[in-house]
C-alpha cells in the first residue's frame, strides 16, 4: 500500500513577545487565520483540529478551543505531551489525513505566560503529590540534568554557554526575536545563577505567542497556491511523566523518536541541512544532538564549538533564535515546525540556510522524557 | 499561605503518607516479577500483578542535585536557596526529595543519604540527610 504524501501548506506565527491585553485563545485565531491565508484556504476548509493546552479552565479545554474558534471538526486531537506535542501531533495529522479521517488539518497553539503569570501549582493528586512538595522548578530540572551530564562527561558551564551564544547570533538576524544583542560565553557564565549550574542565559525567554500549521494531502495541495513542504518522517516516544522516575536518568528518548523518523524518511543525520531543537535550556540541545545521532554520547561539547550551530555553521540550529532568544510561550514545539517550513521555502531572511532541503525538528516535553521528531523536505519522496 | 504544593492522599497512597510519620518509607513491590516501584501504586507497571508494600531501608545515593535560587511562588519563594535531589534507593526506585542538614551546595552526586522525614503542615515528607550525619 502506498500512502498518500502529506504536506504542510500553511505556517504562521501569531504576534509574540511581550503582549498585553490579549488572551491565549485570541492568539489561536490570529495564528490560524495567518496560516490558512498562507495556504490559500479558509476556516471553512478545516475539518481536523489538533490543539493542546490552551483553554486551561474547563474540563474539556480542546473542545472549548474549537467552540471559541467556531470550528466544527470531524476529527479532534488534544494530546498533551508539553513541548513535544506539536511534533507528535503533526505525525497524528499525517496518519489522520492518510486514513481519510479529515482532509485539512489545522494544528494550532497560543499562550500568554509572559503577561499572565502562573499563580498556582499543578493539579494536585497522584502523581504530582510525590514531586510538588519539593519546589522543583523547570530550571531546577535543567540544573539537575546539566549537573548530571557535566559530572558524567567532564563538561563545563562554558560548553553549555556556547549553545546560547550561537542561538543568540541567529536571533540577532530575526527582527521579531525578543533578545537580539550578541552575547559571549562570559556573559552567560556571569549571568545570575537560577538553579545550579544553570545561569539565567542558559534559560529560554518567557513570552506570549502562538502559531499554526495547515496540513493536507498531496492531492489537495496540488490545487493550492502555496509552496508545500513535505512530511518525510515522524516519530514519538514517551517515558515518564514524573521527573525522578526517568531512567536511565539523563538519557533522552529522542533516540527512539528520531530513529522512527529517520527510518520513515529514509535519511540519516548527515542528510539534515537545518535543525530545530527544543532549547528550553542550553543543556537540552546537547542531549538532543547526542540522542538524535548527530554525535556520540558525551561528544556534543565538541560539536557545539566554533559556531557550528550558527545559521552559517556546519549544523545550523534554531535559526529563528529558538526559545533561548526569540520566543517561548510554554509549549514551543509549533515554532520549530514553522521555522523549518520557512527555511525549506527559502524564506529564512538574513538567517536563511543556503540550499536547505531537509529539516529535522525535535520537540521535548515534560521532564525530558517525551519527544516528537519530524523530518520535513523541500521535495517530496 | 498556599498549601497547593502539599500532597493529596488517595486510596492508593494514603498508607505511604501515613508510614512516613513513623520514619518508614514504603514502595510497592511486585510478588510476581520482583519490580519495586515509586511512586507506589496498586498494580505493577511492569507486569500488572497486584503489588505489596515494601519497607525500604531508607538508604540511597544521590544521582542528581541542584540548588534552587529562584522560585516565584509561596512557600518556596521564601526558602531559597534550597536543595532538590534525585535519590536512587537501595531497593531500586528513584525519588525526588530534599537533602537537608547540610548546605544545599554541599550535596553531591554519588553521596550516600538516609531517610529523615520532615513535618510540614501536618504532612510528613520523604526527605533525606547525609548518611554520615550524626544520629540523634
Amino acid at each position: 500500500v502506498t500512502l498518500p504524501r502529506v504536506a504542510v501548506v500553511g505556517a504562521a506565527e501569531s504576534d509574540f513577545g511581550r503582549l498585553s491585553g490579549v488572551t491565549a485563545l485570541e492568539l489561536h485565531v490570529q495564528a490560524a487565520s495567518r496560516a490558512l491565508a498562507d495556504a490559500g484556504l479558509t476556516k471553512d476548509d478545516v475539518d481536523g483540529l489538533f490543539t493542546s493546552g490552551a483553554a486551561m479552565s474547563g474540563v474539556m479545554p480542546e473542545a472549548a478551543t474549537a467552540e471559541y474558534m467556531g470550528l466544527h471538526p470531524r476529527y479532534l486531537e488534544g494530546t498533551n505531551t508539553g513541548g513535544s506535542v506539536f511534533e507528535s501531533m503533526l505525525g497524528h495529522a499525517v496518519a489522520a489525513l492518510q486514513g481519510g479521517a479529515c482532509t485539512v488539518a489545522l494544528i494550532v497553539y497560543g499562550a500568554t505566560p509572559r503577561s499572565s503569570t502562573i499563580t498556582r501549582y499543578n493539579r494536585p493528586g497522584t502523581p504530582s503529590s510525590f514531586e510538588e512538595p519539593f519546589g522543583l522548578t523547570l530550571p531546577g530540572r535543567a540544573g539537575m540534568v546539566a549537573g548530571h551530564y557535566m559530572h558524567r562527561y567532564g563538561v563545563t558551564g562554558a560548553d553549555l554557554a556556547r549553545v546560547a551564544v550561537s542561538i543568540r547570533r541567529n536571533a540577532s538576524l530575526n527582527p521579531l526575536a525578543l533578545n537580539r544583542e550578541l552575547i559571549t560565553v562570559e556573559d552567560v557564565l556571569e549571568s545570575r545563577m537560577i538553579a545550579d549550574p544553570i545561569h539565567k542565559l542558559d534559560c529560554c525567554v518567557v513570552t506570549d505567542g502562538g502559531g499554526a500549521l495547515v496540513v493536507t494531502t498531496e492531492e489537495r495541495a496540488a490545487d493550492l497556491p502555496s509552496e508545500p513542504v513535505w512530511v518525510l518522517g515522524y516519530g514519538e516516544a514517551l517515558a515518564t511523566e514524573t521527573f525522578a522516575a526517568w531512567r536511565p536518568f539523563g538519557e533522552m528518548v529522542a533516540g527512539e523518536s528520531g530513529n522512527r523518523a529517520f527510518e520513515m524518511a529514509g535519511v540519516t543525520p548527515a542528510d539534515v541541512d537545518v535543525l530545530q531543537l527544543y532549547d528550553a535550556f542550553t543543556i537540552n540541545v546537547l542531549l538532543q544532538l547526542e540522542a538524535l545521532g548527530f554525535c556520540k554520547p558525551g561528544e556534543a561539547r565538541d560539536l557545539v564549538q566554533d559556531g557550528t550551530l550558527d545559521f552559517d555553521g556546519s549544523l545550523p540550529t534554531n535559526t529563528d533564535g529558538g526559545g533561548l532568544s526569540s520566543n517561548h510561550p510554554g509549549m514551543r514545539g509549533i515554532f520549530l515546525l514553522i521555522e523549518a517550513v520557512r527555511q525549506l521555502r527559502g524564506r529564512g531572511g538574513a538567517a536563511q540556510v543556503k540550499d536547505a532541503a531537509i529539516a529535522l525538528c525535535n520537540g521535548t516535553g515534560g521532564p525530558y522524557s517525551m519527544t516528537g521528531t519530524v523530518i520535513l523536505g523541500k521535495d517530496g519522496r | 499561605m498556599s498549601q497547593d504544593h502539599l500532597p493529596i492522599a488517595d486510596a492508593e497512597s494514603e498508607r505511604f503518607w501515613a508510614a512516613l510519620a513513623d520514619s518508614v518509607l514504603l514502595v510497592s513491590h511486585c510478588p510476581a516479577c520482583g519490580e519495586n516501584t515509586y511512586y507506589p501504586r496498586a498494580y505493577c507497571p511492569r507486569c500488572w500483578a497486584r503489588t505489596e508494600w515494601l519497607e525500604c531501608s531508607g538508604r540511597g545515593v544521590v544521582i542528581a542535585t541542584t540548588v534552587i535560587r529562584q522560585h516565584h511562588l509561596k512557600p518556596f519563594r521564601g526558602r531559597t536557596p534550597y536543595n532538590v535531589a534525585v535519590v536512587a534507593l537501595e531497593e531500586g526506585p528513584q525519588l525526588l526529595t530534599h537533602v537537608l542538614g547540610v548546605e544545599p551546595e554541599a550535596v553531591s552526586i554519588g553521596s550516600g543519604v538516609r531517610l529523615a522525614p520532615v513535618l510540614e503542615d501536618g504532612w510528613w515528607l520523604p526527605t533525606f540527610e547525609p548518611a554520615d550525619a550524626d544520629q540523634e
